[in-house]
């Protein structure tokens, strides 16, 4: 039997129509790769492949990815061009050009000036990068890690049971690696800047996140598109495929609050030029994100995902519990236009006892798009005393979008406060006639409500201009608010600023 | 006598709610005149039509006129949206105002305030402006600034909600106020305040109408008119004594 067979699950393509998955060369690809790659990265990426061997490529029967057509991401899934000369050295994009001081620039926040690793295709560049005090950064193949804390990654690797998060192992050049030592409170959060070269590029990003004990820190995550200016003028640009998973251990009580602007996050640089994230490029692009955290003793997670879907968007969440006395927070916060698509998975396991967990998505839904959100919280036998809730509420602005709610629960303890419900409906009229009231007009008032929806997530990454954001430049959550509001008001015309400019 | 004498004009008012056999009838037949200037109370049992009344005239889209008119200074006011009405001087005091989460509460009346004065062709008013007004008005009815900063009624209870009407009255400044049970659920500092809200803005060049179960908000604000509603008409016009009737003997003498 060829490995392809072994990967190829035996349901594959039975209601799609066949795509180019993994073939038996490219198959023979990733074993080549991981022996010629760094010796250094081996047994994470073998434990990955062997993963992915197990877990089968997605396929429509999938239940991880039972809202999505597999179809759609499929063909991306094989080797990147990159697989082709495992040499590993200075970075060359696959496409395009690097970003230059302007692209970068143009991506920063306010609170994190000093404070960037940029990535480009999903591999870090060192020398365009500044990291602030208190993280360490290198990458895999470098860093000597603490055995105990390799094993842990390993593990990551070996138990992973989402293909494109495997497959993003396998085949990350050089895996990010960010650490944060026991006691350290950086006081700058520590900002990613994600910028994808073009056109028909697949790229794996693999960050591994180290909280040392009682270490606190925030890393924001931003997505921007250079694919524009590369693709020469009257050129079409091919949609690209965007791999990101960042492995987050924190041991005992480390915090860490990790929030990430999806792409749609319109950028000043877009307006001037620059690197941006313009609205023809990200639409076309599948975007795969995938949060692994496992939270040790009293430690702490907040994630929060903004974002504004693509042709496909995919957030996936994975969080353990491992410890006693941990916390974890993980929001979604999602507007949606056009056909855009954006589909959230979450597996949250209460393992021990007393931990608490919480989960919020909100999304709105316009024109034809649509959004799914399937989250499990799992609580384990012995994980007496947990407390977890998960909500997840839909704001539908039309007939013809689509938003699918799973919430579910599986508990196998017997002294435990779990809820989780999910709402899909449109604006309330009550609230609606009370704001039309008072003289707003219909077009306002459902402006205001709309970004008051999506707002209750956002206020938990934080206010604007926190953090002595400089005057005139935009904090995160800033970015945040414009990823998400700027495009309600393309929406709304008459958005909630409407009446300072009419 | 010209019509322009009144600000509000009902004339025959029928309205029911609900369609095909989910219709009710609602409003029977309602006559009624406010002139400039005076205040009018409106009584009745439960299940009346008061609120119904007050919404239909405020524009609430769940209600079919079937019958009759609306005149707000003499204009048919029917085939207008409630943000128009508002615009124009109507202002709807809610039994029960809408919580509304995200949607910060002074931001909210700034936004209001400014539709009102654009709808009058004057300036908006910027922030800072606009903060000193509504600090005033908070003040007259001791309102502490945490208003400010919180959603439209998220949390309040339900004399702070009935207090903020109040307070975007006093913003808004209405030609017609119609209050729905603002008294309800208040206690009697709260009852007080709010009817010293009412009080200021009654005066020439407007009228309050005044929707209320009980007689007790009239001892604080002496009404011109008081009628009682019931089964959908007006069933008794008369003074202020009217309500004190009312309260000694209940409404069944008025209904059969």
């Amino acid at each position: 039997m060829t490995e392809a067979a072994a990967i190829a699950p035996k349901t594959m393509f039975m209601r799609e129509p066949p795509h180019p998955a993994i073939t038996p060369s490219q198959e023979a690809a990733i074993p080549r790769w991981i022996a010629e790659g760094p010796a250094a990265l081996a047994d994470i990426r073998t434990a990955a492949f062997n993963a992915l061997k197990k877990t089968g490529l997605p396929h429509t029967g999938s239940e991880d990815f039972s809202f999505i057509r597999v179809g759609e991401f499929l063909p991306h899934l094989g080797p990147p061009a990159a697989a082709a000369n495992p040499a590993t050295g200075a970075i060359a994009p696959t496409a395009g050009r690097l970003p230059t001081q302007a692209d970068i620039q143009g991506q920063l926040v306010a609170e994190a000036r000093g404070s960037y690793l940029v990535l480009v295709d999903g591999t870090y560049v060192p020398e365009l990068s500044k990291p602030g005090n208190g993280f360490q950064v290198s990458t895999l193949s470098r860093e000597t890690l603490p055995a105990d804390l390799r094993a842990s990654l390993v593990r990551v690797a070996a138990e992973e049971t989402d293909a494109v998060a495997a497959l993003g192992m396998v085949f990350s050049r050089d895996p990010l690696v960010i650490q944060v030592a026991a006691k350290a409170v950086p006081a700058e959060p520590l900002l990613l800047l994600h910028f994808h070269t073009g056109s028909g590029v697949r790229s794996d990003a693999f960050i591994l996140y180290h909280g040392g004990k009682l270490s606190e820190a925030r890393v924001l995550a931003r997505h921007a598109s250079l694919a524009d200016s590369a693709t020469p003028p009257g050129a079409v640009a091919t949609g690209s495929m965007e791999n990101v998973h960042t492995v987050a251990l924190l041991d005992d009580g480390a915090s860490l609050k990790f929030l990430e602007a999806g792409a749609g996050a319109q950028s000043a640089g877009a307006q001037t030029g620059t690197a941006g994230s313009g609205e023809n490029t990200v639409n076309r692009d599948i975007h795969f994100r995938k949060l692994t955290a496992r939270l040790h003793r009293d430690s702490r997670l907040l994630a929060i995902s903004a974002h504004t879907g693509s042709r496909l968007t995919r957030n996936s969440f994975s969080v353990d519990l491992a410890g006693e006395g941990a916390e974890a927070e993980v929001d979604g916060a999602t507007v949606l236009t056009g056909n855009r698509q954006s589909h959230n998975f979450v597996r949250i396991r209460h393992l021990v006892p007393h931990c608490v967990s919480r989960q919020h998505f909100k999304s709105v839904a316009a024109d034809q798009s649509r959004s799914s959100v399937d989250g499990t919280i799992y609580v384990a036998k012995d994980a007496q005393q947990t407390n977890a809730y998960q909500l997840i509420n839909n704001l539908m602005l039309s007939d013809e979008a689509r938003a699918d709610s799973k919430p579910q629960l599986m508990i196998h303890a017997d002294d435990v406060k779990c809820s989780h419900g999910a709402t899909s409906g449109k604006l309330d009229p009550a609230q609606q006639f009370y704001l039309e009231s008072r003289g707003l007009p219909p077009l306002q008032a459902r402006a205001l409500l709309t970004v008051a929806f999506i707002a209750e997530v956002l206020e938990k990454a934080g206010k604007s201009g926190e953090a002595g954001a400089t005057p005139g430049s935009d904090g995160f959550r800033d970015i945040l608010d414009h990823a998400l509001l700027d495009t309600l008001k393309n929406r709304l015309p008459a958005a909630s600023e409407g009446e300072r400019h009419a | 006598m010209t019509t322009a004498t009144y600000m509000l004009e009902v004339k025959g008012l029928e309205a029911t709610i609900g369609e095909d056999e989910g219709i009710t009838q609602i409003l029977k037949g309602i006559n009624l005149a406010v002139k400039t200037g005076e205040v009018h109370a409106i009584m009745g049992p439960n299940g009346s039509g008061k609120s119904t009344l007050s919404k239909i005239i405020a524009g609430h889209p769940d209600y079919r006129v079937s019958k009759g008119e609306v005149l707000f200074n003499g204009e048919n006011i029917l085939e207008l949206e409630a943000d128009e009405r508002a615009r124009k001087g109507i202002f709807l005091g809610f039994q029960y105002p809408v919580e509304i989460p995200g949607v910060n509460n002074a931001e909210f009346l700034r936004m209001a305030y400014n539709q009102r004065r654009k709808a009058e062709g004057k300036e908006e008013a910027d922030p800072l402006d606009f903060e000193e007004i509504l600090d005033a008005k908070m003040k007259t009815l001791d309102m502490d600034g945490r208003y400010k900063e919180r959603s439209i009624n998220e949390g309040f209870s339900g004399g702070e909600k009935k207090r903020n009407e109040i307070l975007q009255m006093a913003i808004l400044d209405p030609a017609l106020a119609i209050l729905d049970e603002t008294d309800s659920g208040l206690d009697v500092d709260a009852l007080k305040i709010v009817a010293g809200g009412i009080n200021r803005l009654r005066g020439p060049g407007k009228a309050i109408v005044l929707i209320t179960h009980y007689q007790r908000l009239l001892d604080y604000v002496q009404p011109d008119v008081v009628h009682v509603l019931s089964g959908g008409k007006i069933v008794k016009t008369g003074g202020k004594d009217l309500a004190l009737e009312v309260e000694k003997q209940g409404y069944d003498w008025l209904v059969k």
